[in-house]
């Protein structure tokens, strides 16, 4: 019994996640014209708004879904793994499907990756096999750089792509960063009663004073390509914290999972509310700052201060808005659905109890 | 905590108690079909006629109910005069119900009218109601067919969510939709505070059901906030919810972009409400089936082999189809 808002995209047109391109089209096709401002199908159903929030939504599940970068993004983003996830690397790669393979194709690197100056090597790698992928379209070079943001140029930090030792990583330097991941749900739920030493997993370095949820904030702390180096996968590829204190030993056996980096590694609860803080606590536990989470998405940079702020006075009407959680979920891996659901309904509730 | 009582009876559905059904006597109609709309002069009444007309043909035993009791008039679409006995008679005389059931001369096909000139006929108190639904359950035929009044009052929606089968009607036009979809929201509402009640979770329902905005709450978010203080009574819920599965017919089409609008309303209700609904079919506009309709003949015997009254044979098929694979489940 789930409504347009918490639908993925195939399901708001009615597709299956392994529909063709073609299917998708005739999808859209039909359900513009079930829903248009013609259609008197949703006269006095719903009110207007909402009318014009699925029609924005069946839109951006088209231009989403019709996009094989995109639409493998997604994917991603909603926890459906197979052809369409080809980009992301891990150093375990024996626990990956064999689709992950060298080449970082598919959606434009993670801007943790592209801060390490990774897209001059990404431009020099050959074209992805197309055999892998499961779409009418393969990726190519110009449309990687479609979802790139704008960079400084990839040559000065070349070198050190090259020279950066790929195995094993080395400790990560700043302890803050591991503070993130550390949270095992037992780590989490002792932190809850300051007993943060008695629930920590035995790991092998020593454990920095670690701070409990909310994480500590680092502000920008990949923005500046200066030492410390940060860890690199096989590939160079830098990682989230999440995988850098893993390599460190600080994380848990298990609590990776796959080791799919498909959300963050904030210990977020199932009933947690997404208000601005704490997309703020995720988007700084990838180590984003605010204008390359800007430039990525290609949201205003306001917004997204507006959006962590809370101050819902100033962010743009729902319909708008829905757009932006939706993207900034998407970008920061969490459901989209769920973000913009949540925040939503929190920023109704404070606009209804008034400034 | 409200338990199931007598008033009750009348407004919770046949199939929320099935465990009862089935120690109920053999006596009962089989399927229960109810056409409404919301909105008068939609077709209701031609659609209810001849898919009782279809249905007997078919060699069901069915009987065709008017139950627009302040403005009845089956039986002039079947081209009869009105009968003697209504269903008022069960109220005010304590008439047993199949003495009311007169031969159409359709084979198989009786017709109980509902014309009731008392001043407050078409509201009859809740007790009146009971009764009426009681009786009218207790009917031994495969199918009982009710022809609903225009509007959302309370007698109409539940006659409208006694039926095993909700049939809308509706024209492919704004205002017919729009009445459409607010009778349709009155069932489902109805049909969730009842159920929310039976399962003593009314509060965390009605909680749940006051509007944030302007926006219209989904039976998937009541059944979150009940799910909160019950599982179980939620997961009932949402059973009973998942049940409200409505079967929309669309009368008068005139163009392919008619017949599409039928295949529209499925996909918003479905988007919007997170509710399957079935469509049935269109049902072509047609003069000769005005004509006739005029005469006060029934469509489907002076007009057979018209595309309308084929797209009602149709309509009628497809409603007992529908019970074929999933009479297990109901």
């Amino acid at each position: 019994m789930t409504t347009v808002e918490e639908q993925t995209l195939y399901d708001v047109l009615e597709v299956e996640p392994r529909a063709t391109v073609e299917e998708i089209r005739a999808a859209h096709a039909r359900a513009a014209e079930a829903f248009g401002p013609e259609s008197v199908a949703v006269y006095a159903l719903v009110d207007d708004a909402q009318v014009e929030a699925l029609r924005e939504r069946l839109a951006e599940a088209a231009e989403v879904l019709l996009d094989p970068i995109r639409r493998a993004s997604y994917d991603r983003s909603i926890g459906i793994q197979g052809p369409g996830m080809l980009w992301e690397e891990d150093e375990e790669d024996e626990e990956l499907p064999p689709v992950e393979v060298e080449e970082p194709v598919g959606p434009g690197p993670h801007p943790l990756e592209a801060e390490a100056g990774l897209e001059a090597e990404t431009a020099e790698k050959p074209p992805p096999a197309q055999g892998d992928l499961d779409f009418e379209v393969a990726p190519g070079d110009g449309q990687f750089g479609r979802e790139l943001p704008e960079r400084e140029g990839p040559a000065a930090s070349e070198p050190e792509v090259a020279t950066a030792p790929p195995e094993p990583p080395p400790e990560p330097v700043a302890p803050p960063v591991e503070s993130p991941v550390v949270e095992s749900e037992a780590a989490a739920a002792a932190s809850l009663h300051g007993d943060w030493a008695e629930a920590m997993p035995e790991v092998s370095p020593p454990a920095p004073e670690p701070v409990a949820f909310p994480p500590p904030v680092r502000a920008e702390p990949r923005a500046r390509r200066s030492p410390p180096p940060l860890p690199r996968s096989s590939l160079g590829l830098l990682r989230p914290a999440a995988a850098q204190a893993r390599a460190s030993g600080a994380v848990p056996e298990g609590t990776e999972g796959t080791g799919l980096p498909v959300r963050s590694r904030l210990d977020i609860p199932p009933d947690a509310e997404f208000n601005g803080e704490l997309l703020r606590q995720v988007r700084e536990s990838y180590g984003l700052s605010l204008q390359q989470v800007a430039d990525r998405t290609r949201i205003t940079r306001i917004h997204l201060e507006n959006v962590e702020a809370d101050r819902y006075e100033h962010l743009p009407a729902t319909v708008y808005l829905r757009g932006i959680l939706v993207n900034l979920a998407r970008e920061l891996r969490l459901d989209p659905a769920r973000v913009s659901k949540s925040y939503l309904l929190v920023a109704q509730r404070a606009q209804a109890r008034g400034p | 905590m409200k338990r199931f009582g007598l008033n009750n009876v009348v407004e919770l559905p046949g199939r929320a108690k099935s465990s009862r059904e089935d120690a109920a006597p053999a006596r009962r109609a089989r399927r229960i079909v109810a056409v409404g709309g919301g909105k008068g002069g939609i077709g209701k009444s031609l659609v209810s006629a001849n898919l009782g007309i279809a249905l007997a043909r078919a060699g069901h035993r069915v009987v065709l109910a008017d139950v627009d009791l302040g403005g009845a008039n089956l039986h002039t679409c079947l081209g009869m005069s009105q009968p003697q006995a209504t269903l008022s008679d069960v109220i005010t005389r304590g008439t047993r119900i199949e003495s009311l059931a007169v031969p159409t001369g359709i084979d198989n096909l009786r017709l109980i009218s509902g014309a009731m000139d008392a001043l407050d006929a078409a509201n009859p108190k809740a007790q009146a109601r009971a009764r009426l639904v009681a009786e009218l359950q207790s009917l031994d035929t495969d199918y009982l067919v009710l022809d609903l009044g225009a509007g959302t009052s309370l007698h109409t929606i539940d006659f409208f969510l006694l039926a095993d089968h909700g049939v809308l009607v509706l024209l492919p036009e704004p205002t017919s939709v729009e009445n459409a979809y607010r009778f349709l929201k009155a069932a489902l509402f109805r049909r969730l505070q009842q159920t929310a009640q039976s399962l003593g979770v009314a509060p965390q329902a009605e909680a749940a059901l006051a509007s944030q905005g302007s926006a219209l709450r989904t039976p998937g978010e009541v059944v979150r906030e009940v799910a909160k203080v019950s599982p179980e009574a939620a997961a009932q819920l949402e059973r009973t919810l998942r049940a409200f599965r409505v079967k929309l017919v669309v009368n008068q089409v005139r163009s392919e972009a008619d017949h599409s609008v039928g295949r529209a309303v499925v996909a918003a209700w479905k988007k919007f409400f997170g509710l399957e609904m079935d469509y049935l079919g269109g049902v072509a506009y047609d003069d000769a089936a005005w004509q006739l309709v005029r005469k006060r003949r029934p469509l489907l015997v002076d007009g057979a082999g018209s595309p309308s009254a084929t797209q009602l044979v149709a309509v009628a098929e497809a409603l007992v189809a529908l019970d074929r694979p999933r009479s297990s489940s109901r």
